[in-house]
């Protein structure tokens, strides 16, 4: 028993300084407190039982994330109402040429308030990516896809947000000058 | 090398770049091409400076927020509580089923003493690094080789493992959790040893089901790690090099199952293919 409770002493100093980086993003993809909180507390319980696979001395971070996105893919159809990304990406390619600039005035609340706007299949990528700053590899691993799809799901999801970000700007009636060209 | 010429005015093109240049994501020499051009063009400047300040501005939002102080005690509570739990029912039940059939050796051997003690010595002394034969090959093969990585076709299993070995696929993938598949098949030879080999891969991990004839050789009794349910018989394991081995056999051959999984889920796995696997190698003629 002293060697289990040696293991969890090891297991929380390992994993629970990055409480926070976890806590974010699933809030920012469920964009619900209690789920959020939820899904962390189960993630970590998963990684507690399988603390005995991660091997030492690897990215323990990308491994939370890993099983983070693992427990958020159970849970997913209960609270996404996704589109499938192919017609999705059709929508994107169709829309945007024009590259808005997006105004300093804008508040956090408005940023995540347009995060949340965007696809949870291309918001996810941008938030480890652009966020949590992830490799291409560590969030191709995290997400388990392919990494050209990570490469490509983040260009759109970057062009989306900022998109997103000009429709709130104009909304306000902020960048209304600006013409519609090409980019 | 490929470097990108980004002609003046040639913006749309530029643009496509502009994120990898902002993560310092391309070659020397592109970046050299795309700072040529922005210094030419204010409009992709400006947009380079917009891209700048949406990351910046999505990171300081979403870093604004922090888990709740209470999330953390929550967390550990439920770990101290999975952790005062203790082990699960089925290893008390399979330790209790390793000490019956230590005690149930002991006992063989005592009675066995005075009629083999020469057969028994011999055994030991072959079988005493017999679980590294499995391990060897799934180092060799399908680390070191590369073979977890490929994805063969049944057809490609059939003609690699021959029709008489090929029916080995089926018993596994009836017998694996559903997250498992067979994705290599096939025969391969390493340090001199002949093995068939399937490669069952998760989303987490690959592991290997090794078979290969005795040579002489057979477990030794102070392996034995589990006792099959269905038949009685021994599972014998060991950790090496950081991996997990279980191994079975029957008359004419050895088994492995070789895994970075745990020692109880490796095993387990082992518990699930061995009854089949034994019934399967038992009707092969050597």
């Amino acid at each position: 028993m002293f060697g289990r409770s040696a293991k969890a002493e090891e297991f929380e100093s390992a994993a629970l300084p990055y409480l926070n980086d976890l806590f974010r993003t699933a809030l920012r993809l469920t964009r619900d407190r209690g789920e959020a909180e939820d899904l962390v507390q189960e993630a970590y319980l998963q990684a507690w039982k399988s603390f005995h696979r991660f091997a030492p001395g690897t990215n323990c971070r990308a491994w939370l994330f890993k099983i983070l996105f693992h427990v958020i893919q159970h849970h997913r159809r209960k609270w996404f109402k996704m589109r499938l990304v192919n017609d999705e990406d059709e929508r994107i390619e169709e829309t945007i040429s024009y590259e808005p600039p997006v105004s300093p005035t804008l508040s956090d609340e408005d940023v995540l308030a347009a995060v949340e706007k965007i696809p949870p299949h291309y918001r996810e990528v941008v938030l480890l990516a652009d966020v949590e700053e992830l490799s291409y590899k560590e969030a191709a691993a995290a997400l388990d896809i392919p990494l050209g799809t990570v490469m490509s799901r983040l260009n759109r999801g970057r062009k989306l947000l900022r998109q997103e970000l000009a429709e709130f700007a104009s909304g306000y009636g902020i960048n209304q000058k600006e013409g519609g060209r090409g980019a | 090398m490929n470097v990108i010429n980004f002609e003046q005015h040639n913006c749309k093109k530029l643009r496509a770049y502009l994120d990898s240049y902002l993560n310092n994501e391309l070659l020397v020499e592109t970046t050299h091409e795309v700072l040529r051009h922005l210094e030419n063009c204010p409009e992709c400047s400006e947009a380079l400076e917009n891209r700048r300040r949406v990351k910046q501005r999505l990171k300081t939002a979403v870093m604004k927020e922090s888990a709740p102080p209470a999330l953390e005690e929550k967390i550990r509570k439920s770990i101290r509580k999975d952790t005062a739990r203790g082990w699960p029912v089925w290893m008390l039940v399979a330790a209790a089923a390793v000490i019956l059939i230590a005690v149930g050796i002991i006992g063989l051997r005592l009675r066995d003493r005075s009629t083999s003690t020469r057969t028994d010595a011999v055994a030991v002394s072959a079988g005493g690094r017999i679980l590294e034969v499995g391990l060897k090959d799934h180092v060799h093969c399908a680390l070191d080789s590369g073979f977890a990585n490929r994805v063969f076709t049944e057809a490609e299993m059939r003609e690699k493992l021959g029709p008489e070995f090929f029916g080995l696929v089926g018993l596994v993938k009836e017998k694996i959790p559903g997250n498992y598949q067979v994705v290599v098949g096939h025969r391969c030879k390493a340090n001199g040893r002949q093995y068939v080999h399937l490669i069952l891969k998760s989303p987490q991990t690959a592991l290997s089901l090794v078979v290969t004839q005795k040579n002489g050789e057979s477990f030794t009794q102070n392996q034995v790690a589990a006792i099959l349910e269905s038949s009685g018989g021994p599972i014998f394991g060991a950790h090496m090099d950081n991996l997990e081995v279980a191994g079975f056999e029957t008359r004419d051959y050895l088994a492995f199952v070789v895994s970075d999984l745990s020692r109880e889920d490796n095993l387990q796995m082992a518990a699930a293919l061995a009854p089949q696997v034994q019934t399967f190698l038992s009707k092969l003629s050597v």
